[in-house]
Protein backbone atom coordinates (compact mmCIF):
# COMPACT_ATOMS: atom_id res chain seq x y z
CA UNK A 1 0.00 0.00 0.00
CA UNK A 2 1.58 3.36 -1.00
CA UNK A 3 0.96 6.83 0.42
CA UNK A 4 -0.31 7.94 -2.98
CA UNK A 5 -2.92 5.19 -3.28
CA UNK A 6 -4.16 5.90 0.25
CA UNK A 7 -4.44 9.61 -0.55
CA UNK A 8 -6.42 8.80 -3.67
CA UNK A 9 -8.86 6.48 -1.93
CA UNK A 10 -9.19 8.05 1.50
CA UNK A 11 -8.09 11.68 0.97
CA UNK A 12 -5.55 11.66 3.77
CA UNK A 13 -2.75 9.32 4.82
CA UNK A 14 -0.85 8.57 8.01
CA UNK A 15 2.87 9.22 7.49
CA UNK A 16 6.02 8.78 9.49
CA UNK A 17 8.42 11.71 9.11
CA UNK A 18 12.08 11.17 9.90
CA UNK A 19 13.79 14.41 10.88
CA UNK A 20 17.35 15.26 10.06
CA UNK A 21 19.78 14.89 12.95
CA UNK A 22 19.92 17.87 15.28
CA UNK A 23 23.50 18.79 16.17
CA UNK A 24 24.31 18.08 19.81
CA UNK A 25 25.63 20.80 22.14
CA UNK A 26 25.26 23.64 19.67
CA UNK A 27 22.52 25.80 21.25
CA UNK A 28 22.05 28.01 18.21
CA UNK A 29 21.77 25.00 15.90
CA UNK A 30 19.27 23.30 18.23
CA UNK A 31 17.19 26.45 18.36
CA UNK A 32 17.22 26.75 14.58
CA UNK A 33 16.30 23.09 14.20
CA UNK A 34 13.38 23.43 16.61
CA UNK A 35 12.15 26.39 14.63
CA UNK A 36 12.28 24.34 11.47
CA UNK A 37 10.35 21.52 13.18
CA UNK A 38 7.61 23.98 14.08
CA UNK A 39 7.39 24.73 10.38
CA UNK A 40 7.09 21.04 9.61
CA UNK A 41 4.12 20.63 11.94
CA UNK A 42 2.03 23.12 9.93
CA UNK A 43 1.80 20.67 7.07
CA UNK A 44 -0.22 18.09 8.99
CA UNK A 45 -3.96 18.25 8.73
CA UNK A 46 -6.89 17.37 10.95
CA UNK A 47 -9.38 15.24 9.04
CA UNK A 48 -12.47 13.20 9.77
CA UNK A 49 -11.04 10.62 7.42
CA UNK A 50 -7.96 10.05 9.54
CA UNK A 51 -7.66 6.87 11.49
CA UNK A 52 -7.12 8.77 14.75
CA UNK A 53 -10.25 10.86 14.21
CA UNK A 54 -12.35 7.82 13.40
CA UNK A 55 -11.12 6.11 16.56
CA UNK A 56 -11.91 9.20 18.66
CA UNK A 57 -15.37 9.55 17.16
CA UNK A 58 -16.15 5.88 17.69
CA UNK A 59 -15.15 6.23 21.33
CA UNK A 60 -17.33 9.32 21.67
CA UNK A 61 -14.29 11.49 22.44
CA UNK A 62 -14.21 15.17 21.44
CA UNK A 63 -12.06 15.63 18.36
CA UNK A 64 -11.56 19.39 18.44
CA UNK A 65 -8.44 19.72 20.56
CA UNK A 66 -6.54 16.73 19.26
CA UNK A 67 -3.46 17.54 17.23
CA UNK A 68 -3.11 15.87 13.83
CA UNK A 69 0.43 14.78 14.65
CA UNK A 70 2.51 13.33 17.43
CA UNK A 71 6.18 14.26 17.90
CA UNK A 72 8.63 11.68 19.21
CA UNK A 73 11.49 14.00 20.13
CA UNK A 74 13.91 11.36 21.31
CA UNK A 75 13.45 9.32 18.19
CA UNK A 76 13.48 12.28 15.81
CA UNK A 77 10.16 11.13 14.33
CA UNK A 78 6.74 12.66 13.74
CA UNK A 79 3.66 10.55 13.13
CA UNK A 80 0.79 12.45 11.59
CA UNK A 81 -1.97 12.85 9.03
CA UNK A 82 -1.41 14.65 5.73
CA UNK A 83 -3.35 15.43 2.59
CA UNK A 84 -1.77 15.63 -0.88
CA UNK A 85 -0.67 19.26 -0.53
CA UNK A 86 0.71 18.67 2.95
CA UNK A 87 2.71 15.71 1.72
CA UNK A 88 4.24 17.75 -1.09
CA UNK A 89 5.17 20.54 1.34
CA UNK A 90 6.59 18.11 3.88
CA UNK A 91 8.91 16.61 1.31
CA UNK A 92 10.33 20.06 0.57
CA UNK A 93 11.07 20.93 4.21
CA UNK A 94 14.77 21.26 5.00
CA UNK A 95 14.36 19.64 8.43
CA UNK A 96 12.82 16.49 6.92
CA UNK A 97 15.03 13.56 6.04
CA UNK A 98 12.33 11.15 4.82
CA UNK A 99 8.56 10.74 4.61
CA UNK A 100 7.30 7.17 4.70
CA UNK A 101 3.95 5.54 4.99
CA UNK A 102 3.13 4.97 8.65
CA UNK A 103 3.72 1.30 9.37
CA UNK A 104 0.57 -0.68 10.04
CA UNK A 105 1.41 -2.97 12.88
CA UNK A 106 -1.04 -5.66 13.68
CA UNK A 107 -1.23 -8.38 16.23
CA UNK A 108 -1.45 -11.94 15.15
CA UNK A 109 -4.83 -12.22 16.70
CA UNK A 110 -5.96 -15.30 18.53
CA UNK A 111 -8.79 -17.15 16.90
CA UNK A 112 -11.59 -16.10 19.19
CA UNK A 113 -13.43 -19.36 18.99
CA UNK A 114 -14.97 -21.05 21.95
CA UNK A 115 -16.51 -24.46 21.93
CA UNK A 116 -20.13 -24.59 22.96
CA UNK A 117 -23.10 -26.84 22.95
CA UNK A 118 -25.22 -26.79 19.83
CA UNK A 119 -27.45 -23.76 19.88
CA UNK A 120 -30.77 -24.37 21.57
CA UNK A 121 -33.39 -23.30 19.06
CA UNK A 122 -32.59 -20.43 16.72
CA UNK A 123 -29.41 -18.33 16.98
CA UNK A 124 -29.66 -14.65 17.91
CA UNK A 125 -28.43 -13.46 14.53
CA UNK A 126 -31.22 -15.22 12.66
CA UNK A 127 -33.82 -13.85 15.07
CA UNK A 128 -32.35 -10.34 14.84
CA UNK A 129 -32.82 -10.30 11.09
CA UNK A 130 -36.27 -12.02 11.37
CA UNK A 131 -35.11 -14.76 9.02
CA UNK A 132 -37.29 -17.45 10.63
CA UNK A 133 -40.38 -15.68 9.30
CA UNK A 134 -39.15 -16.35 5.78
CA UNK A 135 -38.63 -20.02 6.66
CA UNK A 136 -42.27 -20.21 7.75
CA UNK A 137 -43.19 -19.11 4.22
CA UNK A 138 -41.21 -22.03 2.81
CA UNK A 139 -38.12 -20.02 1.90
CA UNK A 140 -34.92 -21.87 2.79
CA UNK A 141 -32.69 -20.95 -0.14
CA UNK A 142 -33.56 -24.16 -1.98
CA UNK A 143 -32.24 -24.16 -5.52
CA UNK A 144 -29.71 -21.39 -4.87
CA UNK A 145 -25.96 -22.04 -5.00
CA UNK A 146 -23.77 -19.85 -2.79
CA UNK A 147 -20.03 -19.48 -3.46
CA UNK A 148 -17.86 -19.72 -0.35
CA UNK A 149 -14.15 -18.82 -0.43
CA UNK A 150 -12.59 -19.72 2.90
CA UNK A 151 -10.50 -22.31 4.72
CA UNK A 152 -12.73 -25.07 3.36
CA UNK A 153 -15.52 -26.90 5.15
CA UNK A 154 -15.79 -30.11 7.17
CA UNK A 155 -18.11 -32.07 4.90
CA UNK A 156 -18.72 -34.76 7.52
CA UNK A 157 -20.39 -32.38 9.97
CA UNK A 158 -24.10 -33.04 10.54
CA UNK A 159 -24.76 -29.43 9.68
CA UNK A 160 -23.97 -30.21 6.05
CA UNK A 161 -25.87 -33.49 5.71
CA UNK A 162 -28.19 -33.95 2.77
CA UNK A 163 -26.08 -32.41 0.06
CA UNK A 164 -25.43 -28.98 1.56
CA UNK A 165 -21.96 -29.00 0.01
CA UNK A 166 -22.77 -29.35 -3.66
CA UNK A 167 -19.20 -28.68 -4.82
CA UNK A 168 -15.84 -28.51 -3.09
CA UNK A 169 -12.39 -27.67 -4.42
CA UNK A 170 -8.94 -26.87 -3.08
CA UNK A 171 -6.41 -24.78 -4.96
CA UNK A 172 -2.63 -24.69 -4.91
CA UNK A 173 -0.54 -21.53 -4.68
CA UNK A 174 -0.69 -20.93 -8.41
CA UNK A 175 -4.46 -21.34 -8.64
CA UNK A 176 -4.51 -24.91 -9.97
CA UNK A 177 -7.21 -27.16 -8.60
CA UNK A 178 -5.86 -30.05 -6.53
CA UNK A 179 -7.50 -33.24 -7.79
CA UNK A 180 -9.30 -35.78 -5.65
CA UNK A 181 -9.86 -33.77 -2.48
CA UNK A 182 -12.90 -34.23 -0.25
CA UNK A 183 -14.55 -31.40 1.71
CA UNK A 184 -12.26 -30.57 4.61
CA UNK A 185 -11.22 -27.51 6.61
CA UNK A 186 -7.61 -26.39 6.94
CA UNK A 187 -8.59 -24.45 10.09
CA UNK A 188 -11.92 -23.64 11.81
CA UNK A 189 -13.12 -20.56 10.04
CA UNK A 190 -14.63 -22.07 6.89
CA UNK A 191 -16.78 -24.65 8.68
CA UNK A 192 -18.13 -21.86 10.89
CA UNK A 193 -19.00 -19.45 8.06
CA UNK A 194 -20.41 -22.27 5.92
CA UNK A 195 -22.67 -23.25 8.82
CA UNK A 196 -24.03 -19.70 9.05
CA UNK A 197 -24.91 -19.74 5.35
CA UNK A 198 -26.37 -23.21 4.78
CA UNK A 199 -26.19 -25.10 8.10
CA UNK A 200 -28.99 -27.68 8.31
CA UNK A 201 -31.06 -28.14 11.42
CA UNK A 202 -29.23 -30.37 13.95
CA UNK A 203 -31.60 -31.61 16.65
CA UNK A 204 -33.52 -28.46 17.44
CA UNK A 205 -30.54 -26.23 16.62
CA UNK A 206 -31.07 -23.77 13.80
CA UNK A 207 -28.06 -21.63 12.89
CA UNK A 208 -27.98 -21.63 9.07
CA UNK A 209 -29.70 -18.65 7.47
CA UNK A 210 -30.48 -20.56 4.26
CA UNK A 211 -30.69 -24.21 5.37
CA UNK A 212 -32.04 -25.34 2.00
CA UNK A 213 -29.36 -23.65 -0.13
CA UNK A 214 -26.21 -25.35 -1.37
CA UNK A 215 -22.57 -24.34 -1.23
CA UNK A 216 -19.78 -24.30 -3.75
CA UNK A 217 -16.94 -24.10 -1.25
CA UNK A 218 -13.31 -23.47 -2.20
CA UNK A 219 -10.36 -23.87 0.15
CA UNK A 220 -8.18 -20.88 -0.68
CA UNK A 221 -6.69 -19.67 2.61
CA UNK A 222 -4.43 -20.91 5.39
CA UNK A 223 -1.01 -22.15 4.45
CA UNK A 224 -0.19 -19.11 2.34
CA UNK A 225 -2.23 -16.11 1.28
CA UNK A 226 -1.63 -15.87 -2.42
CA UNK A 227 -3.75 -14.07 -4.96
CA UNK A 228 -3.76 -16.78 -7.65
CA UNK A 229 -5.18 -19.27 -5.17
CA UNK A 230 -8.10 -16.97 -4.44
CA UNK A 231 -8.58 -16.23 -8.14
CA UNK A 232 -8.62 -19.96 -8.80
CA UNK A 233 -11.46 -20.27 -6.30
CA UNK A 234 -13.39 -17.36 -7.82
CA UNK A 235 -12.97 -18.74 -11.32
CA UNK A 236 -14.26 -22.12 -10.19
CA UNK A 237 -17.22 -20.61 -8.33
CA UNK A 238 -18.29 -18.64 -11.41
CA UNK A 239 -18.11 -21.86 -13.44
CA UNK A 240 -20.15 -23.72 -10.82
CA UNK A 241 -23.04 -21.27 -11.31
CA UNK A 242 -23.12 -19.57 -7.90
CA UNK A 243 -25.39 -16.54 -7.52
CA UNK A 244 -23.75 -15.15 -4.39
CA UNK A 245 -20.07 -14.97 -3.44
CA UNK A 246 -19.41 -14.93 0.32
CA UNK A 247 -15.84 -13.93 1.07
CA UNK A 248 -14.05 -12.83 4.22
CA UNK A 249 -10.77 -11.90 2.57
CA UNK A 250 -9.08 -8.63 1.72
CA UNK A 251 -5.96 -6.52 1.81
CA UNK A 252 -5.79 -3.62 4.24
CA UNK A 253 -6.52 -0.13 2.96
CA UNK A 254 -8.15 1.01 -0.27
CA UNK A 255 -6.50 -0.67 -3.24
CA UNK A 256 -7.88 -0.69 -6.74
CA UNK A 257 -6.21 -3.95 -7.72
CA UNK A 258 -9.30 -6.12 -7.25
CA UNK A 259 -11.70 -3.64 -8.87
CA UNK A 260 -11.74 -5.06 -12.45
CA UNK A 261 -12.14 -8.57 -11.05
CA UNK A 262 -15.06 -7.64 -8.79
CA UNK A 263 -16.68 -5.77 -11.66
CA UNK A 264 -16.37 -8.84 -13.87
CA UNK A 265 -17.92 -11.00 -11.14
CA UNK A 266 -20.80 -8.57 -10.67
CA UNK A 267 -21.33 -8.28 -14.42
CA UNK A 268 -21.72 -12.05 -14.51
CA UNK A 269 -24.71 -11.75 -12.20
CA UNK A 270 -22.96 -12.86 -9.01
CA UNK A 271 -23.52 -10.74 -5.92
CA UNK A 272 -20.19 -10.27 -4.09
CA UNK A 273 -20.83 -10.12 -0.32
CA UNK A 274 -17.52 -9.18 1.29
CA UNK A 275 -16.36 -8.59 4.88
CA UNK A 276 -15.10 -5.05 5.54
CA UNK A 277 -12.42 -6.08 8.07
CA UNK A 278 -11.74 -6.39 11.78
CA UNK A 279 -9.33 -3.51 12.37
CA UNK A 280 -11.78 -1.00 13.85
CA UNK A 281 -12.89 2.55 12.99
CA UNK A 282 -10.97 4.38 10.27
CA UNK A 283 -9.95 1.17 8.53
CA UNK A 284 -11.24 -1.09 5.79
CA UNK A 285 -10.04 -3.77 3.42
CA UNK A 286 -10.22 -4.18 -0.33
CA UNK A 287 -12.30 -5.51 -2.03
CA UNK A 288 -14.71 -5.13 0.94
CA UNK A 289 -14.55 -1.33 0.59
CA UNK A 290 -15.56 -1.12 -3.10
CA UNK A 291 -18.87 0.43 -4.05
CA UNK A 292 -19.59 -2.50 -6.39
CA UNK A 293 -19.64 -5.10 -3.59
CA UNK A 294 -22.04 -5.52 -0.70
CA UNK A 295 -19.77 -4.60 2.17
CA UNK A 296 -20.62 -6.03 5.60
CA UNK A 297 -19.55 -5.06 9.12
CA UNK A 298 -20.38 -6.66 12.45
CA UNK A 299 -22.98 -5.83 15.10
CA UNK A 300 -23.58 -7.24 18.57
CA UNK A 301 -26.76 -8.52 20.22
CA UNK A 302 -26.79 -5.26 22.22
CA UNK A 303 -27.37 -3.34 18.95
CA UNK A 304 -23.90 -1.81 19.09
CA UNK A 305 -21.17 -1.96 16.49
CA UNK A 306 -18.26 -3.72 18.25
CA UNK A 307 -14.91 -1.93 18.48
CA UNK A 308 -13.21 -4.34 16.11
CA UNK A 309 -15.58 -3.90 13.17
CA UNK A 310 -13.94 -1.82 10.44
CA UNK A 311 -15.55 1.32 9.04
CA UNK A 312 -14.22 4.16 6.94
CA UNK A 313 -15.28 7.24 5.01
CA UNK A 314 -13.69 7.23 1.55
CA UNK A 315 -13.19 10.11 -0.88
CA UNK A 316 -15.54 8.84 -3.59
CA UNK A 317 -18.47 11.22 -4.06
CA UNK A 318 -21.24 8.67 -3.61
CA UNK A 319 -21.59 5.73 -1.31
CA UNK A 320 -18.56 6.95 0.58
CA UNK A 321 -19.10 5.10 3.85
CA UNK A 322 -18.15 1.48 4.33
CA UNK A 323 -19.49 -0.97 5.33
CA UNK A 324 -22.80 -0.75 3.47
CA UNK A 325 -24.60 -2.55 6.28
CA UNK A 326 -23.93 -4.43 9.51
CA UNK A 327 -25.10 -7.91 10.48
CA UNK A 328 -24.76 -10.22 13.49
CA UNK A 329 -21.06 -10.75 14.09
CA UNK A 330 -20.42 -11.11 17.82
CA UNK A 331 -20.54 -14.45 19.64
CA UNK A 332 -22.13 -16.14 16.67
CA UNK A 333 -22.79 -19.84 17.20
CA UNK A 334 -22.20 -22.17 14.30
CA UNK A 335 -20.54 -25.41 13.32
CA UNK A 336 -16.86 -26.22 13.94
CA UNK A 337 -14.82 -29.06 12.41
CA UNK A 338 -15.08 -32.59 13.84
CA UNK A 339 -18.79 -32.31 14.61
CA UNK A 340 -18.58 -29.54 17.18
CA UNK A 341 -20.09 -26.12 17.63
CA UNK A 342 -18.61 -22.86 18.79
CA UNK A 343 -18.83 -19.10 18.91
CA UNK A 344 -16.78 -16.74 16.79
CA UNK A 345 -16.79 -12.97 16.34
CA UNK A 346 -15.86 -10.87 13.35
CA UNK A 347 -17.15 -9.22 10.21
CA UNK A 348 -16.47 -12.59 8.62
CA UNK A 349 -19.33 -13.99 10.75
CA UNK A 350 -21.61 -11.11 9.69
CA UNK A 351 -20.90 -11.63 5.97
CA UNK A 352 -22.40 -15.15 5.67
CA UNK A 353 -25.61 -13.93 7.35
CA UNK A 354 -26.08 -11.59 4.37
CA UNK A 355 -25.04 -14.20 1.82
CA UNK A 356 -27.68 -16.51 3.31
CA UNK A 357 -30.31 -13.78 3.22
CA UNK A 358 -29.54 -13.15 -0.47
CA UNK A 359 -30.08 -16.87 -1.13
CA UNK A 360 -33.51 -16.75 0.54
CA UNK A 361 -34.51 -13.74 -1.54
CA UNK A 362 -33.35 -15.39 -4.74
CA UNK A 363 -35.45 -18.44 -4.00
CA UNK A 364 -38.44 -16.13 -3.60
CA UNK A 365 -37.71 -14.39 -6.89
CA UNK A 366 -35.37 -16.53 -8.99
CA UNK A 367 -35.18 -14.07 -11.88
CA UNK A 368 -34.31 -11.07 -9.73
CA UNK A 369 -31.17 -9.19 -10.74
CA UNK A 370 -28.32 -8.67 -8.32
CA UNK A 371 -29.28 -5.00 -8.11
CA UNK A 372 -32.81 -5.95 -7.03
CA UNK A 373 -31.53 -8.33 -4.35
CA UNK A 374 -29.00 -5.80 -3.10
CA UNK A 375 -31.52 -2.95 -3.13
CA UNK A 376 -34.12 -5.01 -1.26
CA UNK A 377 -31.53 -5.72 1.44
CA UNK A 378 -30.42 -2.07 1.60
CA UNK A 379 -33.93 -0.66 1.68
CA UNK A 380 -34.93 -3.02 4.48
CA UNK A 381 -32.17 -1.74 6.75
CA UNK A 382 -32.86 0.14 9.96
CA UNK A 383 -30.19 1.74 12.09
CA UNK A 384 -30.78 1.62 15.85
CA UNK A 385 -29.94 4.81 17.80
CA UNK A 386 -26.83 3.23 19.33
CA UNK A 387 -25.25 2.80 15.91
CA UNK A 388 -23.58 5.90 14.45
CA UNK A 389 -23.96 6.41 10.72
CA UNK A 390 -20.19 6.33 10.26
CA UNK A 391 -19.97 2.88 11.86
CA UNK A 392 -23.12 1.14 10.63
CA UNK A 393 -24.12 3.13 7.52
CA UNK A 394 -27.60 1.86 6.59
CA UNK A 395 -27.85 -0.36 9.64
CA UNK A 396 -29.23 -3.88 9.99
CA UNK A 397 -31.31 -5.60 7.28
CA UNK A 398 -34.71 -7.06 8.03
CA UNK A 399 -35.52 -10.24 6.10
CA UNK A 400 -39.30 -9.75 6.20
CA UNK A 401 -39.09 -6.19 4.87
CA UNK A 402 -36.50 -7.16 2.26
CA UNK A 403 -38.81 -9.85 0.90
CA UNK A 404 -41.77 -7.46 0.83
CA UNK A 405 -39.72 -4.83 -1.02
CA UNK A 406 -38.47 -7.40 -3.52
CA UNK A 407 -41.94 -8.81 -4.18
CA UNK A 408 -43.55 -5.40 -4.51
CA UNK A 409 -41.06 -4.43 -7.22
CA UNK A 410 -39.69 -1.66 -5.03
CA UNK A 411 -36.12 -2.87 -5.37
CA UNK A 412 -35.78 -2.23 -9.09
CA UNK A 413 -34.10 1.14 -8.71
CA UNK A 414 -30.49 1.19 -9.89
CA UNK A 415 -28.09 0.27 -7.12
CA UNK A 416 -26.25 3.56 -6.85
CA UNK A 417 -29.43 5.59 -6.80
CA UNK A 418 -30.97 3.24 -4.30
CA UNK A 419 -27.89 3.46 -2.13
CA UNK A 420 -28.10 7.24 -2.21
CA UNK A 421 -31.81 7.24 -1.39
CA UNK A 422 -31.29 4.74 1.35
CA UNK A 423 -28.56 6.84 2.92
CA UNK A 424 -30.81 9.89 2.78
CA UNK A 425 -33.64 7.90 4.30
CA UNK A 426 -31.35 6.72 7.05
CA UNK A 427 -30.24 10.25 7.85
CA UNK A 428 -33.88 11.34 7.97
CA UNK A 429 -34.69 8.43 10.25
CA UNK A 430 -31.83 9.45 12.51
CA UNK A 431 -32.97 13.07 12.68
CA UNK A 432 -36.43 11.96 13.77
CA UNK A 433 -34.86 10.08 16.64
CA UNK B 1 -6.11 -8.61 -30.69
CA UNK B 2 -3.31 -7.93 -28.26
CA UNK B 3 -1.92 -4.47 -28.80
CA UNK B 4 0.88 -2.48 -27.29
CA UNK B 5 -0.38 0.58 -25.51
CA UNK B 6 0.25 3.95 -27.10
CA UNK B 7 -1.70 6.41 -25.05
CA UNK B 8 -4.20 4.08 -23.40
CA UNK B 9 -4.89 4.06 -19.66
CA UNK B 10 -2.28 2.39 -17.54
CA UNK B 11 -3.22 -0.70 -15.58
CA UNK B 12 -3.56 -0.54 -11.81
CA UNK B 13 -0.39 -2.15 -10.50
CA UNK B 14 -0.15 -3.43 -6.95
CA UNK B 15 2.65 -1.67 -4.99
CA UNK B 16 3.88 -5.07 -3.85
CA UNK B 17 4.34 -6.16 -7.47
CA UNK B 18 6.21 -2.92 -8.20
CA UNK B 19 8.45 -3.60 -5.22
CA UNK B 20 9.10 -7.20 -6.28
CA UNK B 21 9.92 -6.09 -9.83
CA UNK B 22 12.27 -3.40 -8.55
CA UNK B 23 14.05 -5.81 -6.23
CA UNK B 24 14.27 -8.78 -8.59
CA UNK B 25 17.46 -9.62 -10.45
CA UNK B 26 17.13 -10.24 -14.19
CA UNK B 27 17.22 -14.00 -13.79
CA UNK B 28 14.79 -14.16 -10.86
CA UNK B 29 11.23 -15.42 -11.16
CA UNK B 30 8.35 -13.12 -10.36
CA UNK B 31 4.78 -14.36 -9.95
CA UNK B 32 2.07 -11.94 -11.02
CA UNK B 33 -1.68 -12.11 -11.44
CA UNK B 34 -3.38 -10.06 -14.17
CA UNK B 35 -7.02 -9.17 -14.78
CA UNK B 36 -8.03 -8.23 -18.31
CA UNK B 37 -9.96 -5.13 -19.26
CA UNK B 38 -13.56 -5.61 -20.37
CA UNK B 39 -13.96 -4.37 -23.96
CA UNK B 40 -16.23 -1.36 -24.42
CA UNK B 41 -19.83 -2.44 -25.02
CA UNK B 42 -19.40 -5.83 -23.35
CA UNK B 43 -20.32 -6.84 -19.80
CA UNK B 44 -17.40 -9.22 -19.47
CA UNK B 45 -14.96 -11.26 -21.53
CA UNK B 46 -16.28 -14.73 -22.26
CA UNK B 47 -13.97 -17.63 -21.29
CA UNK B 48 -12.92 -18.36 -24.88
CA UNK B 49 -11.97 -14.72 -25.51
CA UNK B 50 -10.06 -14.60 -22.22
CA UNK B 51 -8.02 -17.64 -23.25
CA UNK B 52 -7.31 -16.18 -26.69
CA UNK B 53 -6.23 -12.80 -25.32
CA UNK B 54 -3.95 -14.43 -22.74
CA UNK B 55 -2.36 -16.63 -25.39
CA UNK B 56 -1.58 -13.62 -27.57
CA UNK B 57 -0.33 -11.52 -24.66
CA UNK B 58 2.01 -14.28 -23.52
CA UNK B 59 3.28 -14.78 -27.08
CA UNK B 60 3.93 -11.08 -27.59
CA UNK B 61 5.35 -10.62 -24.12
CA UNK B 62 7.72 -13.56 -24.59
CA UNK B 63 8.88 -12.26 -27.92
CA UNK B 64 9.44 -8.74 -26.65
CA UNK B 65 11.24 -9.84 -23.50
CA UNK B 66 12.98 -12.84 -25.07
CA UNK B 67 11.84 -14.86 -22.12
CA UNK B 68 9.27 -17.64 -21.90
CA UNK B 69 7.05 -17.96 -18.87
CA UNK B 70 7.86 -20.70 -16.41
CA UNK B 71 4.19 -21.25 -15.66
CA UNK B 72 0.89 -19.79 -16.84
CA UNK B 73 -2.57 -20.37 -15.38
CA UNK B 74 -5.63 -18.95 -17.13
CA UNK B 75 -8.72 -18.18 -15.03
CA UNK B 76 -11.05 -18.05 -18.01
CA UNK B 77 -14.25 -17.39 -16.04
CA UNK B 78 -12.62 -14.70 -13.93
CA UNK B 79 -11.11 -12.84 -16.91
CA UNK B 80 -7.67 -13.24 -15.34
CA UNK B 81 -4.40 -15.16 -15.52
CA UNK B 82 -1.31 -15.85 -13.44
CA UNK B 83 2.26 -15.90 -14.74
CA UNK B 84 5.53 -17.00 -13.24
CA UNK B 85 8.46 -15.67 -15.22
CA UNK B 86 11.38 -13.29 -15.53
CA UNK B 87 10.85 -9.65 -14.52
CA UNK B 88 11.28 -8.58 -18.16
CA UNK B 89 8.32 -10.71 -19.20
CA UNK B 90 6.10 -9.34 -16.44
CA UNK B 91 7.10 -5.75 -17.30
CA UNK B 92 6.39 -6.44 -20.95
CA UNK B 93 2.90 -7.74 -20.12
CA UNK B 94 2.19 -4.57 -18.14
CA UNK B 95 2.67 -2.56 -21.34
CA UNK B 96 -0.40 -4.03 -23.00
CA UNK B 97 -3.65 -2.12 -23.06
CA UNK B 98 -5.67 -5.28 -22.41
CA UNK B 99 -4.39 -5.45 -18.85
CA UNK B 100 -6.69 -3.75 -16.34
CA UNK B 101 -4.82 -4.61 -13.15
CA UNK B 102 -1.83 -6.57 -11.96
CA UNK B 103 -0.89 -7.87 -8.52
CA UNK B 104 1.94 -9.78 -6.98
CA UNK B 105 0.78 -13.34 -6.45
CA UNK B 106 2.58 -13.64 -3.14
CA UNK B 107 1.58 -10.86 -0.78
CA UNK B 108 3.51 -9.85 2.31
CA UNK B 109 0.29 -9.24 4.18
CA UNK B 110 -2.26 -11.89 5.10
CA UNK B 111 -5.62 -11.60 3.37
CA UNK B 112 -7.83 -13.49 5.81
CA UNK B 113 -10.25 -11.41 7.86
CA UNK B 114 -9.63 -13.32 11.04
CA UNK B 115 -12.09 -13.68 13.89
CA UNK B 116 -11.44 -11.51 16.91
CA UNK B 117 -12.10 -11.58 20.61
CA UNK B 118 -14.66 -8.85 21.34
CA UNK B 119 -14.14 -6.61 24.36
CA UNK B 120 -16.94 -6.25 26.92
CA UNK B 121 -20.68 -6.39 26.34
CA UNK B 122 -20.62 -10.16 26.03
CA UNK B 123 -22.59 -12.10 28.53
CA UNK B 124 -21.87 -15.59 27.30
CA UNK B 125 -19.22 -17.53 29.12
CA UNK B 126 -16.31 -18.53 26.92
CA UNK B 127 -14.00 -21.44 27.31
CA UNK B 128 -10.70 -21.79 25.52
CA UNK B 129 -10.95 -23.97 22.46
CA UNK B 130 -7.29 -24.80 22.42
CA UNK B 131 -7.34 -26.08 25.98
CA UNK B 132 -10.29 -28.30 25.26
CA UNK B 133 -8.80 -29.55 22.06
CA UNK B 134 -5.55 -30.24 23.87
CA UNK B 135 -7.47 -32.41 26.32
CA UNK B 136 -9.21 -34.14 23.47
CA UNK B 137 -12.62 -32.91 24.54
CA UNK B 138 -15.11 -32.30 21.81
CA UNK B 139 -18.40 -30.60 22.32
CA UNK B 140 -20.96 -32.17 20.08
CA UNK B 141 -24.68 -31.74 19.77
Amino acid sequence: MSIESTLKGVGVAEVLVTLKDVPRGNTAAISAAQSRISGVLRHFTRSEQSHASAMANAAGAPDGRRLPYRVYKNLGLILGTVDSDGLARLKKESAVKAVDEAPVLSLIRPVAASTAAAPAGITWGIKRMRVQQLWSQGLTGKGVLVGHLDTGVDGKHKAFAGGAIAHFAEFDHFGDQIPGVKPHDSALHGTHTAGIIVGRTVGNSRFGVAPGAQLASALVIEGGDVVARILGGMDWIIGAGARVLSMSLGLRGYRKDFLPLMQAIRNRGILPVIAVGNEGPGTSRSPGNYDIVLSVGAMALSNHVPDFSSSQRLTRPRDSIVPDIVAPGVNVLSSLPHGGFGRMSGSSMATPHIAGLAALLWQAKPHATIDEIENAIFQSCKRPPAMPLARANRGVPDAVDALAILQSGGAKTATKVAKKKSAAKTSKHRRKE
Amino acid sequence: MAQKRKSARKPTVDPELKRQLADATDDANVQAVFTLRTPVGQKYLCPADTSNVVEKLIHEGSTASRSSPQRVKVFANAQSFAVSGRPALVRSLLEHSEIASAMANVQREGMAVRPVKPKGRTKQRRTGLRGRQARGTKVSP
